[in-house]
């Protein structure tokens, strides 16, 4: 029976949708929009930003279709091109050439396109057209486009390509539901594309493909398009779960490769040029040229100053000094908020129960503990309120721009600063965001001082530190703006003079160059904003409700027992504890820096994570408190004496622990993911061992010096 | 409640919270080394 014309035909079979949920990858360049489109498919909450190499690892979701069947959609890291330089391509190049065990090869690809760079976006399409698999193609940020004065014709690209191509903007969720559609049709069509190989390359490509057919399981289409990556790519770069090519397939490989280079024949780069006259023909087609290029653009009017020589740090210095003056300004009222009323859930329980080790546990050890860091939400939501704002904006790429020029004076290049921007939040995602960097040395010796960078984790100890040191009635605050600031330009100079260190010991290497693109300016989502601010919340009240919260009553056992003889101080008590002895055997080496065994307590368990050291203060100088009011541990700091009564913690004191705790390598779960990028237990013994020893070595010098000029 | 009590219920909290930590520290973890605090990915391969 012949179908009325609107109807679509039942799906050939080759095309049908497989039983399973089909699999869906989404892939493209770096900063066209892949994770906001993945939230806006999944209801995810995958970080987005405004600069390239947000997303350096998979991330897997479930979207649904139009008729409401699941569909799993994978978010790839960014790239360029199939041929991977970097770690985080070679994840994207191996799921979409199925040589991942851990993830099945996708039934079907999003390709999402950057509108505004159709020409250079494409290659990656032209890349996965070659796969053979139905491809959809997503011209996202068409509203750039026409702001620029672009004119993108989706309907030439989808008869050039021959595949769907849906105009979209991701962030409006505009075109979202004609993609739903597209994604939800069982009869999605192969591309028609066509590309003309290189005669003289033919040959090559025809033997490798038959080899990878025949010795390497694949299909004849990602064969070809699998040998037309290998015969342009050296294929150096290589990931765990990645499944290596066939002995005989790499064989012929060299093979070829050998072939050329003695016929001194660049055919790689004749393949490459092929391609990119191909993708030339057909943007010709699609795109007409906006008038953008007649006069700076509003972002290049900002660029003008932001990555200025001069004015360009001057800014980034206004940004740090607003970040820092907020955060002791903004969080005042709510931090004082907190305190109370965690003095007064202890006062209440202290009050309801009768006197006894249950009372003193909950009291002394989980809300002193948990409560000395809850304090310190404010000034963490500030903190990252700030940092959402710099990566939504399109800054974060200016301050890694401007940072360059200063990075390849220490052998470095702009790259690795936006892991170490990161790593301003947390080590773990800085240490992950070195998968972008393409040359291993360049990678592990960022990776070696991306920790020195001062992370959330350290603010509270700084803050308790200078709160110590610089009681609020003292000192204006720009004092405490500048003491602040000076931790994190000590973190930061370290950072750079250990990578020019490393860059001309343990890891000698040219500085490479830095090719990174910078976005236009966005005005900052204040949705995206306000996720990460929650979700990073989120994450320190669960780290304070669980580790700090298991840490702080572990700790006021070691700290309560043994027990004392009756009628000893609490003084004593602490001191004869479990704590308190191995505070005491720790005394002698950290005695010259000014710090006493109670104030070693501190330093051992916040191995944990920086933050403990707080928590431990809680209930180290709680526990040891003879009256019965709980205050505020500043104040509890503030009493605290040596045996001879001097004070313990003096502003000299103080400012080395901070000292300290800029350079000391105090944080297990860095260790660890250290030990897991860097596939070794040298690196990360080694960092600890360097951090840990300036540490100690730097905390000695301020305090034995600042005693000489009489502090 | 005794302070008998009160001690032997504290020392149950202390002994759970330290197998907690225990459990935490070295059960085998699905993304090892993350402390699941930052976020972390897939694992690498040398070069």
């Amino acid at each position: 029976m012949q179908l009325p014309a609107h109807i679509n035909p039942p799906a050939p079979k080759r095309n049908a949708a497989p039983a399973r949920a089909p699999v869906y990858a989404l892939v493209g360049n770096p900063n066209c929009g892949k994770s906001t489109l993945f939230n806006a498919l999944t209801g995810l909450k995958q970080k987005v930003g405004n600069y390239p190499g947000v997303t350096v690892e998979k991330k897997v979701g479930t979207a649904y279709s139009q008729h409401g069947q699941p569909l799993t959609v994978i978010d790839l890291p960014g790239a360029y091109s199939l041929a991977a330089r970097s770690p985080d391509e070679a994840v994207t190049r191996d799921v979409l050439l199925g040589r991942r065990s851990d993830t099945a090869q996708p039934d079907r690809i999003l390709c999402i396109v950057d509108a505004t760079n159709l020409e250079r976006n494409l290659y990656l399409v032209h890349q996965v057209l070659d796969l053979g698999r139905p491809v959809i193609v997503v011209l996202n940020m068409m509203d750039l486009a026409a702001e620029a004065g672009m004119a993108v014709f989706p309907d030439k690209l989808a008869q050039e390509l021959g595949v769907p191509v849906i105009p979209c903007e991701a962030v409006r969720g505009k075109g979202l539901i004609e993609l739903r559609l597209a994604m939800s049709r069982a009869d999605l069509p192969l591309s028609r594309h066509a590309w003309d190989v290189p005669g003289a390359i033919a040959p090559a490509v025809a033997e490798i493909q038959a080899s990878l057919v025949a010795h390497d399981a694949k299909s004849p289409l990602i064969a070809r398009a699998e040998s037309l990556l290998l015969l342009t790519d050296q294929d150096s770069v290589r990931v765990a779960g990645s499944t290596p090519l066939s002995a005989r397939t790499t064989e012929i490989l060299a093979g070829w490769q050998k072939r050329w280079s003695a016929e001194n024949m660049d055919w790689a780069g004749t393949l490459v040029s092929s391609r990119y006259d191909a993708i030339g023909r057909i943007a010709a087609e699609v795109v007409q040229p906006g008038t953008a290029g007649q006069g700076p653009s509003p972002s290049d009017r900002i660029d003008a100053v932001v990555t200025h020589p001069i004015w360009g740090w001057i800014t980034l210095g206004a940004v740090m000094c607003l970040i820092f003056v907020s955060i002791f300004t903004l969080a005042e009222y709510p931090m004082n908020w907190i305190d109370r009323h965690i003095a007064a859930l202890a006062d209440w329980v202290k009050g309801s129960m009768a006197p006894g080790d249950l009372r003193d546990l909950i009291t002394d050890g989980a809300i002193s503990g948990v409560g000395g860091v809850v304090i310190f939400l404010p000034q963490i939501l500030i903190l990252f309120f700030f940092i959402g704002l710099l990566e939504s904006t399109g800054y974060m790429a200016r301050a890694a721009f401007i940072m360059d020029r200063l990075m390849s004076r220490v052998g470095l290049n702009g790259k690795s600063f936006i892991p170490l921007l990161s790593s301003y939040a947390c080590a773990i995602p800085g240490i992950m965001a070195t998968r972008t960097i393409e040359d291993p040395k360049d990678r592990l010796v960022t990776i070696l001082v991306a920790p020195l960078m001062s992370c959330s984790a350290r603010l509270p100890v700084y803050l308790l530190m200078i709160a110590a040191l610089l009681p609020a009635e003292r000192v204006p605050l720009t004092t405490k703006v500048g003491i602040m600031f000076l931790m994190y330009f000590l973190g930061t100079f370290a950072a750079f003079g250990f990578a020019w260190l490393f860059k001309r010991t343990l890891l000698k290497g040219v500085p490479p160059m830095m090719i990174m693109e910078l976005p236009p300016y966005r005005m900052p989502g204040v949705k995206d904003v306000g996720l990460h601010m929650l979700e990073r919340a989120w994450i320190f009240l669960r780290r304070a409700g669980t580790v700090i919260l298991g840490i702080s009553i572990v700790l006021w056992f070691l700290s309560a027992y043994p027990k004392a003889p009756a009628g000893a101080s609490p003084s004593e008590q602490l001191s004869g504890s479990f704590a308190g002895m191995a505070g005491h055997a720790l005394e002698p080496v950290i005695k010259p820096l000014g710090f006493d065994w109670q104030i070693g307590i501190g330093l051992i368990s916040s191995f944990a994570a920086r933050e403990v050291f707080v928590s431990t203060m809680g209930v180290v100088f709680n526990a040891e408190a003879d009256d019965g009011d709980t205050a505020p541990l500043r104040s509890a700091l503030l009493k605290a004496r040596w045996p001879d009564g001097r004070m313990l913690f003096t502003p000299l004191v103080c400012f080395g622990l901070m000292i300290f705790y800029v350079f000391a390598m105090q944080c297990i779960s860095t260790i660890a993911i250290v030990k897991r990028e860097t596939n070794s237990w040298k690196w990360p013994l080694f960092q600890t061992a360097y951090m840990t020893g300036t540490a100690w070595i730097l905390a000695l010098l301020v305090y034995q010096v600042g005693r000489g000029l009489g502090f | 409640m005794t302070a008998e009590v009160q001690s032997l219920l504290a020392l149950a909290v202390v002994a759970i919270a330290a197998l907690w930590l225990a459990r935490r520290a070295f059960a085998k973890k699905k993304h090892p080394g993350c402390g699941s605090d930052c976020g972390c990915g897939t694992k690498l391969t040398k070069h």
